[in-house]
């Protein structure tokens, strides 16, 4: 797990001169590869996810129509549309997006606990995401400060309003795992475009 | 039956009735009262209502007056209704109904008479005070008021409570409900449980009521139905469709019914129940249901129930199938420090439900009124234990454990006394130490406060094997516990161990501590060792042995042996042997000593072990044998009053030399011991010596040799035959050496029987037959043996074999021819010889006598072949040609045919070859002359004398009997062949007849070859025609075989010869080879000629 400090102090606004860039170019990669396995992680969270919520969740060709998780920007933005965004914007998106997914990621364990007690490597993925969340959301933040990209406000904390019914809890937890493999390929996606643009 | 008031008065009231009824009739009078009915609702009042058929009825008023006849009352009321209310009485009443106009005029009267039976008991309609639902148990809670107090006394009540649901007011059920009045307003109460989620749809409720009042006479009927109250099912918001129940907890088995509740713009696609779709009940608009029966235990998060809605909307549930719990089973506490109380059980069956939905477990204790929730994960242990805290000064506890979770609930309990349940901890910092060589110190740590109990610990003391030791002590906080071991064995390595439990009450012992192992110290040996001596036969010297000391009794290691030598308190000598040796050499220097051997080890010196030097004379020692046991020898020697130190038994362990000696003392009393050792083995002669102890010294008593297991021989002992006779055979043997007896030697026996060599051998000792004899020689002084009565020059097999008490050895044999008996030999040649003679004088006699008749038969002077019988022999052989004889003689003409003109060679003699046959008979033959009578021929059929022009050349030069003039062609090589044969054959041919082909054959190999040894001895025999060579090989007819006959031809076939006829086949048959070779005759073997 690679979680990067980001000592805002250092940053510079612009990535004017080349120590900076190179420092910039680092970064870049480093949460690039941070992407990799954030991507690949969120893509076995919601297989074992599934697996443990029982039909019809396991079923292979359950597709449940998108559900708005409350405080999580949508990642349902067409690719073409996505990169279209720039790369400020499609940072800012990002940040707000990781900013978010941690707390949502946490209630979700904390209702399979109830849910699933005895399912641990399904426990320990979770935990893992969370961690790969908000080690993504520092490494953003460091990349837009150097970037000279204004970080987006602090999501208002949201009253934890959790699903009421078991199938509720199910159903917004699948939700939750799968904007997070969504939002890990899109990050994934930038941050490809952002190390080309910035190689080492 | 008539005591009753009503009843007597019901044929009045009847009749008043009827008159009544006419009465009304008779007024005419349109506003009349009529159709009088009358009802209770109280049993107190009656309320009568009435038609009055007048269109004109405003402005009237009713004047009514009723009397009663039990008891006689009489009341008028006025009004204007048409309805009036009376008393309730227990007779019939009268009552007069008038009709006054406005100005109070009557218009018209009626009486009726009312009879009890008359008046209907209708209950007040019941009025339902609430009904409320309850979700989560789908059940409505209905509460009314019964309306007790309208009666004065108690009556017996049943009500009916109609459910109803959805808006279609289906019914669901009908119950009936009883309850009791009691002259007072009661409300009362009734819950019903919906099989369906009261959210589902709408649920109404209406009751009614019926009394049964025995003693009321009239029709008793059932209320109106209450009104209805209705519970509404549950509305949902646009695209926020539910299913209901939510998130329920139900036993395995329970029938359940789900609904979707959804808007009514949305559609229903499917619902269903984990994987499986179920049919779709349509409750209402937007409400659809399903019914699932006897549901299956669910996994951890359930199992999940959906309905799938169009457009594109999902909703569900989730149901939690489980069990309740089981009752703890064997619950069980104790302690193990005196601080808490650990109670264990096993939950039973898995409730398979988790979460807040998984088992929770309270143990709760009776005398300190203290409860302790356990926190156990139910999916995680199969055992399960709570912890309770030991309060000082209690000693009992009384535990209650409560197992619930939301299906129900169970328990146990257990009665404990503290300090009857002690499970100490295992004992922790076990140490042992080691300073002596028999005792062992331990110490040992138990946590806990164990102020209130003893202890009594087990220590294990094991080495090979393992003893236990109990030791019992007062227990400690938190303490540490010791113990001393003692009675060890020095120089042993010991395997140290701990447990401990609570004396007084044991309950379980703790676990074992962690072991030690230490060795105990080494101590000096516990005694001397075993010695002997002996003296050296050549020299002074004495050699002295001793045996080790056993592990037990050396009690260390042992390093070395000192060994003096003492005379009088004064050593003489003394020297240290180290191990491992066992023996040593003192030099004795002529004078005798005590020895003495002291073991050492690191711990010290052993006692000593003492011996004398000295050798006492022994005279007239006498050897015994021993007896085998098998495992052992059992020896015996005689006593000896003057041996006052015991026995001393001495052999070579080893048997044989070297010696290494061994020995054993007995005591004085002693007289007989079975020896047995590890070096005994079987079949191996071991000797004893027998020493007694006397107080100056060692005295040989006695030898003894004894074998452990007596085995049979080894070998088989060898043996001669000295001597020979027509009758008898004498044997001699030799002795087997000891170490081959293998036991003590107990005779030989002799096998003998006829038999020539080379017949079987395992076969004679075992056919048992019955010429076999035995003889068993026992006597071991006698060498040889005389065998008796055997038969003259007959082969007798001879077997010899020793034995021991452990069997026969191996044999070991002789074939023998006993002599011939020499009269019968005598009498068997003179009887031959006097026979020959005679029947030579008589023979000769004979032919004396009748040699005129000989000479006639056997050597005619002029030899006639039709008489001849030595000649006739061919007949036999020949029989189908009868015409043939022998020689047919005919008359012969020699000389006769002369030849005067040359031929070519080659063609001639194919003529010649061919036609000789045709011309046989024209041309009378010339081979024999009857001139040549001095030649006979004996032996076979003499040759066919058939030649036309050619003849055998020998005749020519014989000169005697040749009267054939010779071609020219023959003539060149003739005397060639000539020169080369032996005299006798070229009298024989010369004399005798002449083959026919004989000389066609030479010619005609003449001409290819140069003449060889080989083709002249061809022209020197007869020349069958047939194919001999066919008759020996396979395959006749191959030309190979047939060219081979010209070269082999034999002689002496004297068919072929007189087969004339066949021998010469027609020319024809020569032309076609082909015909050579055809059919397997005699015919055919007779065409076969060569071909060139």
């Amino acid at each position: 797990m690679e979680v990067l400090t980001v000592d805002r102090a250092n940053l510079l606004s612009s990535a004017s001169n080349s120590s900076s860039q190179q420092e910039l170019a680092t970064k870049v990669e480093q949460t690039h590869r941070l992407t990799i396995l954030l991507k690949h992680c969120s893509e076995q969270l919601l297989a074992e996810y599934v697996r443990h919520q029982g039909e019809p969740f396991s079923s292979p060709d359950f597709q449940p129509p998108p559900m708005a998780v409350p405080g999580l920007p949508s990642p349902s933005v067409s690719p073409e549309a996505w990169l279209a965004l720039g790369d400020g914007e499609q940072l800012r998106h990002l940040a707000m997006a990781y900013a978010t997914l941690p707390r949502l990621l946490a209630s979700v364990q904390q209702q399979q606990n109830e849910l699933n007690p005895s399912a641990s490597e399904l426990h320990q993925q979770l935990e893992a995401a969370v961690r790969q969340c908000r080690g993504l959301a520092g490494n953003l933040e460091g990349i837009m400060g150097a970037l000279g990209v204004s970080s987006p406000p602090p999501p208002s904390p949201s009253p934890s309003s959790l699903p009421t019914s078991a199938f509720l809890a199910k159903l917004s937890g699948y939700h939750v795992c799968r904007q997070h493999r969504d939002w890990a390929r899109r990050s994934h996606d930038t941050l490809v475009l952002l190390s080309a643009k910035y190689p080492l | 039956m008539w005591d009753n008031p009503s009843l007597r008065c019901l044929p009045a009231i009847a009749f008043l009735y009827l008159l009544s009824l006419i009465c009304s009739q008779e007024t005419g009078f349109p506003g009349a009262p009529q159709n009088l009915k009358c009802v209770t609702h109280d049993l107190n009042r009656t309320i009568c209502s009435w038609d009055a058929a007048s269109s004109a009825s405003h402005g009237l008023t009713y004047k009514i007056c009723y009397v009663n006849r039990e008891p006689s009352s009489s009341e008028c009321i006025e009004t204007e209704e048409k309805r009036v209310d009376v008393p309730v009485t227990t007779g019939s009443t009268n009552i007069v109904i008038t009709t006054l106009n406005a100005s109070g005029t009557p218009l018209a009267s009626e009486t009726f008479v009312l009879p009890m039976e008359n008046v209907s008991f209708i209950p007040f309609t019941p009025q339902i005070l609430s009904l409320s639902p309850d979700f989560s148990t789908y059940t409505l809670h209905l509460k009314w008021n019964d309306t007790g107090s309208v009666f004065q006394y108690d009556l017996d009540a049943h009500w009916q409570i109609q459910i109803l649901h959805k808006e279609t007011m289906e019914t669901v059920t009908l119950v009936n409900y009883d309850s009791k009045l009691t002259s007072k307003d009661t409300i009362l109460s009734w819950n019903w449980t919906s099989d369906m989620p009261l959210e589902c749809t709408s649920h109404s409720v209406k009751i009614r009521c019926y009394i049964n009042e025995s003693f009321f006479a009239g029709r008793k009927e059932w209320s109106e139905w209450s009104p209805i109250k209705t519970v509404p099912g549950k509305d949902v918001d646009p695209g926020n469709a539910v299913v209901f129940p939510e998130d329920k907890v139900v036993p395995v088995g329970s029938n359940m019914t789900f609904c979707c509740l959804y808007n009514e713009e949305e559609c229903i696609r499917c619902m269903k129940y984990g994987s499986r779709s179920y049919p779709v009940l349509h409750l209402s608009k937007g409400r659809s249901a399903i019914k699932v029966q006897n549901v299956n235990a669910s996994n951890s998060s359930g199992a999940n129930v959906w309905c799938s809605l169009l457009p594109d909307i999902i909703a569900g549930t989730v149901l939690f199938v489980g069990y309740a719990p089981d009752k703890p089973q064997n619950l069980s506490c104790e302690t193990r420090t005196f601080i808490i109380i650990t109670c264990r059980w096993n939950p039973g069956r898995p409730t398979r439900l988790s979460g807040h939905r998984e088992t929770q477990y309270i143990l709760s204790e009776r005398t300190s009124r203290k409860n302790v929730t356990c926190s156990i994960n139910e999916l995680n242990e199969k055992e399960h234990h709570c912890d309770f805290p030991v309060y000082t000064d209690q000693q009992i506890y009384s535990f209650t454990l409560t197992a619930s979770n939301p299906l129900g609930q169970a328990e146990s309990s257990l009665f404990i006394d503290i300090n009857q349940r002690v499970n100490l901890e295992t004992p922790d910092k076990f140490t042992v130490s080691i300073n002596s060589s028999t005792n062992a110190h331990l110490s040992w740590y138990i946590p806990g406060n164990l102020t209130q109990i003893r202890l009594l610990c087990q220590i294990e003391i094991s080495n090979s094997s393992s003893e236990q030791l109990n030791v019992s002590m007062a227990g400690a906080e938190n303490s540490n516990y010791r113990a001393t071991a003692d009675a060890l064995r020095p120089y042993t390595m010991y395997t140290f161990r701990v447990r401990c439990s609570a004396s007084e009450h044991f309950w379980k012992w703790s676990e074992w501590s962690k072991e030690q192992k230490l060795m105990t110290l080494e101590t000096s040996p516990a005694r001397g060792p075993d010695i002997w001596r002996e003296r050296n036969p050549v020299g002074e010297t004495l050699r002295v042995f001793w045996k080790p000391l056993l592990r037990s009794e050396a009690n260390g290691e042992i390093v070395s042996h000192e060994v003096s030598c003492c005379l009088q308190e004064t050593m003489l000598q003394a020297q240290d042997v180290p191990v491992p040796l066992n023996s040593t050499e003192i030099n004795l220097g002529g004078s005798d000593c005590v020895i003495s051997v002291v073991a050492k080890n690191r711990g010290g010196s052993s006692p000593p072990s003492r011996i004398s030097s000295v050798d006492l004379p022994s005279d007239n020692v006498k050897t015994e044998l021993a007896i085998a046991t098998g495992d052992g020898i059992y020896i015996s020697w005689h006593s000896d009053p003057s041996v006052t130190c015991g026995y001393t038994v001495k052999w070579c362990s080893s048997g044989s030399e070297p010696c290494s000696v061994d020995w054993e003392t007995f005591p004085s009393n002693a007289t007989d011991a079975v020896l047995k050792s590890a070096m005994f083995q079987p079949g191996v002669r071991y000797n004893f010596s027998v020493y007694g102890c006397k107080h100056n010294g060692y005295q040989l008593l006695q030898n003894i040799v004894g074998y452990m297991k007596e085995l049979p021989p080894r070998v088989a002992p060898r043996f001669t035959v000295e001597e020979t006779s027509s009758d008898s055979i004498l044997v001699k043997w030799e002795d087997i050496p000891v170490e081959d007896c293998r036991g003590f030697l107990r005779g030989y026996v002799l096998y003998f029987a006829k038999g020539e060599k080379g017949t079987s051998k395992p076969s004679f000792m075992e056919e048992g037959s019955p010429e076999l004899l035995v003889k068993n020689i026992t006597d071991l002084t006698k060498k040889s043996l005389r065998i008796l009565d055997l038969q003259g020059k007959t082969s007798y097999r001879l077997d010899l074999r020793a034995y021991t008490v452990g069997g026969l050895g191996p044999s070991n044999d002789l074939y023998v021819v006993t002599k011939e008996n020499s009269m019968g030999l005598i009498i068997a040649i003179l009887i031959p010889v006097a026979v020959a003679v005679v029947l030579g004088v008589v023979t000769s006699i004979l032919c004396y006598r009748k040699r005129e008749w000989i000479k006639e038969t056997f050597y005619p002077d002029i030899p006639n072949p039709e008489n001849s019988k030595a000649l006739q022999f061919q007949k036999n052989i020949c029989e189908g040609n009868t015409a043939l004889k022998t020689l047919e003689m005919n008359p012969c003409t020699p000389n006769s045919v002369e030849v005067v003109e040359t031929q070519s060679t080659v063609p001639k003699i194919e003529d010649t070859e061919m036609k000789s046959p045709v011309v046989e008979y024209e041309i009378p033959e010339d081979g024999s002359d009857p001139e040549t009578g001095s030649h006979v021929v004996v032996s076979y059929c003499p040759p066919i004398i058939e030649e036309e022009e050619i003849s055998s050349p020998p005749v020519d030069e014989s000169g005697e009997s040749s009267q054939v003039i010779y071609i020219d062609i023959q003539s060149m090589y003739q005397p060639q062949v000539n020169l080369e044969e032996e005299p006798d054959v070229n009298f024989l041919t010369s004399a005798g007849y002449k083959p026919q082909m004989q000389l066609s054959v030479n010619a005609m190999k003449m001409e290819s070859h140069s003449p060889t040894e080989d083709d002249l001895d061809e022209t020197a025999g007869y020349r069958p025609q047939a194919n001999t060579n066919a008759w020996k090989l396979d395959s006749p007819d191959s030309p190979i075989s047939i060219e081979s006959n010209n070269e082999n031809g034999s002689f002496g076939s004297p068919c072929s010869i007189n087969s004339r006829q066949f021998l010469i086949p027609p020319k024809d048959y020569e032309d076609s080879p082909s015909h050579n070779n055809t059919g397997w005759s005699f015919t055919n073997f007779f065409q076969n000629k060569p071909n060139d």
